[in-house]
């Protein structure tokens, strides 16, 4: 194929106006990327076929309004080359990032068209031709190109605002139209809602946009300062209970690479937080040592709006830290926010259009302001607000409205809150998505492949196997089967559901997954990663009927050692579906009845074949749960951390922080458990064996030693000592706190240490040294997720290796580790975002349990315990619904609680004393000592708020634990639990 | 302003190649009278100059003679005018040392040197304009201009240059990708016989790379070797057709 040698003369910017000529390769064959291509073009068709048009932007339109072009619903947008180019050089680099993340994404199905690069589409700059006149023109050409390409089968439409080009170009070429953004949108997305809001919101944005960055340094002097070590570079991040002083520099690259420890750079004050906004990434230069402040130590009080109250006598801090002030901004790190207008806002209406203050759902962002037009119809909703700029001598950044998500105070409201807060997409599932996958409907009932059967191996007929999850899971990943071998060994088989056979790499389902990366569980509904034909139909391992399954499959010695491992792709059919209760009765040696009555796949067995079938059972039951114990002790005894609490494990391995019932514990999710974690760990190892630097693993590195502190002192404080030099170490000194009198106390102690410990990841292989890969809380060299590709893209990725590794291909079609690399750091993201999405969904449900309860009923006078020991009051541990908050020993006048001889606590003039171990109030009645682990009595009062999520306060009621609630902490349970499910329903229902 | 993006994820490098395709080459033999041979090439804006004398009798001192094979003296320089900031001295800075012994050891192994004991045979390679892969440029002319000199080679001996950007591998990189800071791998083969006769790599390659990106070289390698092969040829029939006319 013939190239066409061009010249091309640049002026390059900031080098004293000379020129530096470049080549520039013209050719012929610059692919369409359309599956509408009839002229042949090598594609890969991921140009949209379903949309009428398609849509050329021009550099502006590019540059300006990329986040129209961003909304889910507009597809089939072409970016020029000019385009692409204007963008990375004249905006900034997030915004190219941006550009760049819209064209990876399948489901925008929009390409680049590398217009310079094609001969009959490129145009030289003629010389003293402007810039935009150019880019203009060359546009154009590629509009004409692509209608010609496609035989004027698909109108093209060029945006642009420029008047002029409008003028000038629209009526050269019937079909090709050439309109601005705001007449497009009218034209053709009238019925999408709010997005001429949007575009007009931005367009006002625009209108007073300055240049953001004067105030910092200048780039190339931040450069060399970083790499002097004059500055130092890392993560804003802000203390949410102190959001208008206290925030943080988090130095980036891992503390343990160097052996030295990374401190926090502390940043008191917005001064020398210089605009900064948490999240971004700034360049910081540390004060002389006579300017660094301490933190405050005191625990502060909120009165709903933001301000928090900060007592004058209160300013007790720590030692002086590194104190730093923000010389320059490298990155900023801005995403959508959920905001309020102010309670003042809406008393004022005759403040019609204009700026308008709003007060965002997360403490650590300040206020912003907006221009709206709309206040009268927004000020009782909850908003989604995008920054644009923050200008110097400006007291609040600048930004526009986005949308509207709904009146406050209502759930669906304050739930799509919570997810635009934690950045989740929670739209359903597109057409062409549903279209790409297999039906199962009552006509057209979905069947198995029989070629496909033939490729696996088959144990619907040999083996039995079941599964054991909670009660009414719809999605059933994993199943499990034992069997003993003619020459007496043991087969153990872990049975995962096949997603990857529906899913194929790079399908509209995968991508969507892949952005998804995690099914979100909220309290009261989930949102699938895959759709749920598969997730709860296809996929589920469901028993009774046939399934496609990726099977690990251990041949164990009489000892339980491993003689050999099967992998591959099976066909199963599951016998039972068991849940954890019934599978734990069972082991316990339950009466046939009581099996029967609880497993409906027993139901219609005749009473002949009824014994054999639940002695089988049984007899698989035991042997699970008995081979389970083995290979725990054995993990725990060669080294590992045995973190056995319930909460603990949950933590660790399912990222699930407990609810406001503690779950109850049965040996028998040991036992799921410690097998999922034998398959991972197995599969890891095949995995890593064969492509050692292009595998998805997971690791969990060393704790920060730093980080135990408050463990070591809480329990010194009882007299334990935690001895924290290893996993193994901390296990056993974490099972000697034992207090015969006080079990919270192990409890709570094995919570401090998971708060010590640092997040588990994923990783790619190839970018971490081998000694890292461990996984510390598990006490394993190798770890990765295997079990659960239905709610994890992770292991998707994993399953997809695995195959590879069994068939031996070689790695060039799999990602690569720098894919990969980014791939992990996607899912750890989402994961996370998934995780606080959980949690601040069951905070919102706590806060409407407590809702319609006066302050006085049973339910908000609880037991508490005190955990940690601030300035001005402690935190506290509440075991009957498993929170923790804290308790103010002194309000907003000064006055200290005292606790009179009646038992009733009132607030009078006093003074609190604190050293290590205890607290005490000073009145003139006399003084009261709170020490670690002291039971008192606080009233739980829920605290409203408009802009923020509700939160509890935590009263103290009586220095004296609640008699007959200490002996009966699980009977609470149970009721509490019971409550919460009617909360639930009914708001459901309602 | 971002930063430059070497390869684009439809798989277009910065001057509109793929990955897999040179530069442009033209080449010309016979460019001097005066010398014993010499060539002239293009590859995309880089522009070299060859002129080959010899083999003659060993001139200045006699020490250097070698008494079983020839002695190959090279000589790089590049013209002050070559780069984009004015050089200050064309040759005997680092750099052109460097260059000249790269190119002596490499034409020391393919020219036949035990045919012409006790002489000596000039390389002398100018480089006019640099824009990446200067050395192979250089080494491309000096074989066209050793060929025309009518000296015995091995085979030909072609250069090329390979780089690694998105884990892909880059032939034939220009000045913009090498100042990128990625790897940069340098080879001279011999086509024929795919020997290799000089191996430069800067920069940190893994090693589960260096067999692709060494491939795409060779490959590359080969590419050029079509192209001076069809100009040789081109040459050679234009002067022996001259010549016949004459006679």
């Amino acid at each position: 194929m013939k190239l066409d040698k061009r010249e091309r003369h640049l002026r390059i910017k900031g080098n004293q106006g000379r020129t530096v000529v470049r080549e520039l390769y013209l050719r012929e064959d610059v692919p369409c990327q359309s599956d509408r291509c009839i002229a042949g073009c090598q594609n890969d068709g991921k140009l949209s076929t379903d949309t009428t048009h398609y849509i050329v932007p021009d550099c502006q339109i590019a540059r300006d309004y990329l986040e129209i072009l961003e909304t889910p619903e507009v597809t089939g947008i072409i970016f020029t080359q000019t385009a692409v180019n204007s963008v990375q050089h004249e905006g900034s680099k997030r915004l190219f990032t941006r550009l760049q993340n819209l064209i990876k994404d399948g489901r925008k199905a929009s390409v680049v068209f590398h217009n310079e690069f094609h001969k009959y589409v490129y145009i030289e700059r003629d010389p003293g031709e402007s810039l935009n006149h150019w880019q203009i023109k060359s546009t154009y050409k590629a509009c004409e190109w692509y209608y010609n390409h496609f035989v004027g089968d698909v109108p093209i439409v060029m945006l642009t605002n420029d008047q002029q080009v409008i003028k000038e170009y629209e009526d050269k070429t019937v079909n090709i139209f050439v309109l601005n953004v705001k007449d497009y949108l009218k034209g053709f997305w009238h019925n999408l809602d709010g997005i001429v809001d949007l575009y007009e919101s931005i367009t006002t944005a625009l209108d007073n946009k300055s240049k953001d960055y004067s105030g910092y340094l200048p780039s190339d002097i931040l450069e060399t300062g970083i790499k002097s070590g004059r500055y130092i570079e890392g993560l804003l991040e802000v203390n949410r209970h102190n959001a208008s002083t206290e925030a943080f520099v988090r130095q980036s690259g891992t503390s343990q690479k160097d052996g030295e420890k990374m401190e926090d750079i502390f940043v008191s004050g917005m001064g020398s937080r210089n605009r900064a906004i948490h999240g971004d990434r700034v360049v910081v230069e540390i004060l002389p040592k006579t300017q660094w402040k301490g933190r405050s130590l005191a625990i502060q009080q909120d009165d709903g709006e933001g301000r928090s109250i900060c007592v004058e006598n209160e300013k007790e801090a720590s030692p002086a830290i590194p104190t730093g002030t923000i010389v320059g901004i490298l990155q900023r790190n801005w995403r959508d926010y959920v905001a309020t207008f102010s309670a003042e806002e809406e008393g004022s209406s005759g403040n019609k259009g204009g700026k308008v203050l709003v007060i965002p759902y997360d403490y650590r962002i300040p206020k912003i302001r907006i221009n709206t037009r709309q206040i009268d119809k927004l000020k009782d909703k909850r908003v989604v607000v995008r920054l644009d700029s923050w200008e110097l001598g400006s007291q609040y950044p600048n930004g526009h409205f986005v949308k509207s998500l709904g009146t406050l105070g209502e759930l669906e409201t304050e739930v799509s809150a919570i997810l635009v807060e934690n950045s989740i997409q929670s739209l359903p599932f597109t057409e062409n998505q549903i279209k790409e996958l297999p039906v199962d409907t009552q006509d057209n009932p979905w069947k198995m492949d029989e070629k496909e059967i033939k490729k696996r191996r088959d144990l619907r007929n040999s083996h039995l196997v079941f599964s054991i999850d909670p009660k009414g899971c719809e999605d059933v990943d994993d199943t499990l089967s034992i069997r003993e071998l003619k020459n007496g060994n043991l087969e153990l088989g872990v049975h995962i559901a096949d997603v990857t056979y529906f899913v194929p790499p790079g399908s509209l389902t995968d991508i969507e997954a892949r952005s998804r990366s995690t099914t979100v569980y909220l309290s009261d509904r989930r949102y699938d990663m895959i759709p749920p034909i598969l997730s709860s139909n296809l996929c589920s391992l469901i028993s009774g009927v046939d399934r496609y399954a990726m099977s690990a499959v251990w041949e164990l010695s009489k000892d339980l050692e491993v003689l050999n491992v099967w992998y591959g792709r099976t066909v199963i059919r599951s016998q039972y579906k068991l849940f954890y209760e019934i599978a734990q009765r069972i082991n316990e040696g339950a009466e046939e009845d009581e099996i029967v009555e609880n497993i409906p796949e027993l139901q219609n067995v005749s009473s002949a074949d009824l014994k054999t079938k639940i002695d089988e059972l049984r007899w698989a039951v035991n042997k699970l749960m008995y081979v389970a114990r083995i290979l725990k002790s054995r993990r725990a005894s060669g080294g590992g951390l045995e973190l056995d609490s319930i909460e603990v494990r949950v933590e660790m391995e399912e990222s699930d922080v407990e609810g406001l019932t503690p779950k109850d514990h049965l040996e028998v999710h040991e036992t799921i458990a410690e097998c999922m974690i034998f398959a991972n760990h197995w599969v890891a190892k095949k995995i890593v064996e064969h492509y050692p630097n292009q595998s998805l693993l997971r690791h969990h590195p060393l704790p920060r030693q730093d980080q135990f502190e408050i463990l070591v002192k809480c329990a010194a404080s009882k007299g334990f000592v935690i001895d924290t030099t290893s996993n193994k170490t901390l296990a056993d000194s974490l099972n000697r706190c034992i207090d015969g009198d006080d079990p919270v106390v192990n409890k709570l102690l094995r919570q401090l240490a998971v708060y010590a410990m640092s997040t588990a990841q994923y990783f790619s292989t190839g970018s971490l040294p081998h000694d890292q890969f461990f996984h510390y809380g598990l006490a394993l060299d190798l770890y990765t997720h295997f079990t659960s590709p239905i709610r994890r893209y992770a292991d998707i990725v994993v399953h997809r290796l695995l195959l590879s590794a069994i068939e031996n291909i070689n790695c060039d079609h799999l990602d690569s580790n720098k894919v990969l690399d980014e791939l992990a750091d996607h899912i750890n993201i989402k994961h996370k975002a998934a995780q606080n999405a959980q949690r601040d969904s069951q905070e919102l449900f706590q806060s409407l349990y407590f809702k319609d309860k006066k302050p006085s009923d049973e339910q908000c006078i609880v037991n508490a315990v005190i955990f940690q020991l601030r300035i001005n009051g402690f935190l506290v541990y509440i075991p009957r619904y498993g929170i923790k908050g804290p308790v103010y020993l002194r309000n907003k006048e000064g006055q200290v609680v005292y606790i009179n001889k009646q038992g009733d606590s009132e607030w009078l003039s006093g003074s609190i004393n604190k050293d290590d171990q205890s607290i005490s109030v000073q009145t003139i009645h006399g003084s009261q000592t709170y020490k670690l682990f002291n039971h008192i009595i606080v009233q739980l009062n829920l605290q409203a708020s408009r802009a923020h999520s509700a939160s509890l306060r935590y009263d103290l009621l009586s220095n004296k634990p609640l008699k007959e609630e200490s002996s009966n902490v699980e009977g609470a349970n149970s009721t509490i639990k019971s409550d919460i499910v009617k909360v639930l329903t009914y708001l459901i229902i309602s | 302003m971002a930063g430059l993006e070497l390869l684009s994820d439809q798989g277009f490098r910065i001057d509109g190649r793929r990955p897999n395709e040179l530069r442009k080459i033209q080449c010309r033999l016979g460019v001097f009278k005066q010398s014993d041979g010499s060539a002239y090439i293009e590859q995309g804006n880089t522009k070299v100059l060859a002129a080959v004398y010899g083999p003659h009798e060993v001139r200045g001192s006699r020490s250097k003679m070698l008494h079983d094979k020839v002695l190959v003296n090279c000589q790089y320089s590049m013209a002050t005018f070559s780069t984009g900031e004015r050089k200050k001295r064309p040759r005997g800075d680092r750099k052109s040392t460097e260059m000249t012994m790269h190119l002596k050891q490499t034409f020391d192994a393919v020219i036949l040197t035990s045919l012409y004991p006790r002489s000596q045979i000039d390389i002398y390679v100018e480089v006019l304009q640099s824009d990446g892969g200067n050395y192979c440029a250089s080494v491309n002319a000096a074989t066209l201009a050793l060929i025309d000199a009518g000296i015995p080679l091995k085979d030909y001996v072609c250069a090329c240059s390979a780089g690694f950007v998105n884990d892909t591998s880059i032939v034939d990189i220009s000045y913009l990708e090498e100042s990128g800071g990625g790897p940069e791998l340098i080879v001279a083969t011999l086509p024929k016989s795919e020997q290799i006769v000089f191996l430069e790599m800067n920069s940190r390659l893994h090693e589960d790379n260096l067999s692709k990106v060494l491939d795409v070289a060779s490959k590359g390698c080969k590419d050029i070797y079509e192209i001076l092969d069809r100009a040789v040829r081109e040459h050679v029939s234009k002067v022996s057709h001259s010549l016949a006319t004459t006679d």
